[in-house]
């Protein structure tokens, strides 16, 4: 599979501060991405230089094999949706929409229409005017419409209530199968797309600390919760990411796949052993501040 | 097996293990047609190359088979190969871990298969 | 070419701002205002108003604004920062050209007559002086000008962001005393004016368009850096 995304020691600095640390990945045409990380991580300055909508201070960008600024031919197969997008005053929806069709090659007019109906959107009113939810429903409608072959979301759904959001699931999978390419969700709210993502990448503090198929991360930690001794000598020897003790009893992440031989000595230590989901293995590998090191599984 | 995926185990194992229920307990038919990928991830707010993924794995294992242009079926005879694989686990799962158990507790193999009948009882 | 023309249309979708404003919210209230003046006061040698200065205001204020808005927008939909420019340069181009053409038959218009009540308001003396082409050649250089003189300022605000205007105008402020002193000093103020005096207003707005295509130029390597 052709690589569409080549950063390499990818590093943006504002007066000494790392926003982007020394950043290296690739993303293959027709797979959904995951961006994660906390707010702040440094998620939006990665999707900002991979637009040449900010510049690094460092490193490569490589969009479709080329470096993508003031390049219509990389520009014009990209649609980054963000948060911040700003409009220009008296705008309405549909001096929006109106746009894109010229704008993104692969615009799908009657699709558009038909999520503006399904999110509801006034199209006459004015982007001033709209609520927040209705606001990043516009972004999700050209996003999705664009079918650009390269589609970044950033922080698609603010303000977008639990119905809405699951109709933009809906489509996105519904869309995606029928026309893949390559689509990046950023976003700190893992739990909920974390089933639709085929690929993730976590970015803590502008460093990358995890890039792995998300299926393979999967299974490759657990907590063990028991009496604090005995926990603590079921994992030693092992690369524990988060101890939580309460009093005598401690929880302690781990790791690794659980194997039977593993299983038989946590029962014989009377240790109940859970499984760890992806949001929670993240949400520990980004909990601590500290510059940690990227996790390596095995 | 339930309805949604369970975010700590592989999806697609999940989506295999899901079809493979469906076969043993006789929701799917040999020789009838299997939900596309594209049903799957629907159904289940999947990615589709995940549940793909899924189905090829049965695949691999001739549990399926690919009609060109038509869709994935059901190969004859999947079910009896399913069964024999999960009397396998079952004896893994079960069977080693009850005699462990039962060697731990002084249970003597007669008491053990007085037990077993006990529970048959009961059904 | 496409992509030149999206921002364009980006651009006249803002129909408010490139052509209600100028026209109906701001230059045809002065006018309204002055003509009742006028025909209140009935000026004996006519009445004479700065109101046309109105509507060049308002497009320092255009210039400033398609920059805060449209470019961070334009951006953001994948169009390139050239197109930006391309597409923004030309539909200032045609909006002064519009803007100067009307204002060029409306003083036509008012010649001597002066709406009845001897208002001068789009013919002025010394502005309107010379031939048709003459004058419409002052109000489109002043016209471009100014626009591109906003499209400046908030061109080295994206570029250099809030301290690079905090240095402008201290420099500018600074250069203009500096200057203004050795004028003084060296007793140049009466060549300047003569050299002022000395040129018709369509001379004199040459050299403001070729103050705009310095601004232009400026704005376009300023452009090609800025960053949303």
């Amino acid at each position: 599979m052709m690589n569409i995304v080549e950063v390499q020691g990818l590093t943006k600095t504002y007066g000494g501060v790392h926003a982007v640390d020394d950043v290296s990945f690739t993303m293959e045409s027709g797979k959904i991405y995951g961006l994660l990380g906390r707010n702040g991580a440094g998620k939006t300055t990665i999707m900002h230089m991979l637009t040449a909508q900010m510049f690094p201070t460092s490193g490569k960008v490589h969009v479709f094999g080329e470096t993508p600024y003031e390049n219509n031919r990389v520009l014009s197969q990209v649609c980054f949706i963000k948060e911040s997008q700003k409009y220009p005053d008296h705008f309405r929806v549909s001096d929006v929409l109106e746009l894109c069709p010229v704008i993104f090659p692969n615009w799908d007019q009657q699709f558009a229409d038909q999520l503006v109906n399904d999110f509801h959107l006034p199209r006459k009113r004015a982007i001033k005017k709209l609520s927040r939810g209705m606001l990043s429903s516009v972004g999700v409608i050209i996003g999705l419409a664009s079918r650009a072959p390269l589609t970044m979301f950033d922080e698609p759904y603010l303000g977008l209530d639990a119905v809405a959001r699951a109709l933009f699931y809906d489509r996105l999978i519904e869309d995606y199968a029928e026309h893949p390419r390559t689509i990046v969700l950023s976003t700190h709210l893992i739990d909920e797309v974390s089933r639709i993502l085929e690929h993730v990448i976590v970015i803590d503090s502008g460093k990358l600390i995890l890039n792995k198929d998300a299926d393979a991360i999967r299974g490759q930690a657990y907590s063990a919760i028991g009496h604090a001794e005995k926990v603590e000598s079921f994992i030693s020897g092992q690369e524990t990411i988060d101890r939580k003790p309460f009093g005598s009893l401690l929880a302690a992440t781990v790791l690794g796949s659980l194997d039977p031989e593993s299983r038989k000595q946590a029962e014989l230590l009377g240790l109940e052993l859970t499984p760890v989901s992806l949001q929670q293995l993240i949400v520990h590998l980004t909990k601590q501040k500290s510059d940690r090191r990227a996790v390596d599984f095995r | 097996m339930g309805f949604t995926m369970d975010d700590s185990r592989p999806i697609f194992v999940q989506i295999a293990e899901h079809i493979e229920d469906d076969i043993i307990e006789g929701r799917l038919q040999e020789e009838s047609q299997v939900l596309s990928t594209t049903q799957f991830a629907s159904f289940f707010q999947i990615n589709p190359a995940t549940a793909a993924k899924g189905v090829n794995l049965l695949v691999d294992e001739n549990i399926l088979y690919k009609k060109r242009g038509i869709g994935m079926f059901v190969a004859t005879g999947a079910k009896a190969r399913l069964m024999e694989k999960r009397k396998e686990s079952f004896y893994e799962q079960y069977v080693v871990a009850m005699i462990c158990e039962a060697e731990k507790l002084g249970i003597s193999k007669e008491q053990l298969t007085d037990m077993i009948r006990r529970g048959e009882g009961t059904k | 070419m496409n992509r030149i023309a999206t921002v364009m249309k980006i651009h006249a979708k803002d129909k408010l701002m490139w052509f209600i404003v100028p026209w109906f919210l701001v230059l045809l209230p002065a006018f309204l205002v002055n003509l009742l003046i006028g025909w209140i006061a009935q000026p004996e040698n006519g009445l004479y108003t700065g109101g046309l200065a109105s509507i060049f205001v308002c497009l320092l204020l255009i210039g400033i604004s398609t920059l805060t808005k449209s470019f961070p927008f334009a951006l953001g939909l994948s169009i390139r920062r050239m197109d930006f420019f391309l597409g923004t340069l030309i539909m200032v181009t045609a909006v002064c050209l519009g803007i100067s053409v009307v204002l060029s038959a409306l003083s036509f218009v008012e010649g001597d007559w002066g709406w009845g009540v001897g208002l001068h308001f789009f013919n002025l003396p010394y502005l309107s002086d010379g031939s048709f082409v003459e004058q419409w050649w002052t109000l489109f250089a002043t016209a471009f000008h100014v626009t591109f003189l906003g499209f400046f300022i908030i061109a080295i605000f994206r570029r250099f962001g809030r301290t690079g205007l905090f240095f402008l105008f201290p420099v500018i402020f600074l250069a203009g005393s500096v200057l203004g002193f050795l004028c003084t000093y060296f007793g140049w103020w009466t060549d300047i004016f003569n050299w002022l005096s000395g040129h018709s207003a369509a001379q004199l707005a040459s050299w403001l368009f070729v103050g705009a295509v310095i601004y232009v130029l400026l704005s376009f390597f300023m452009i090609r850096k800025a960053t949303v």
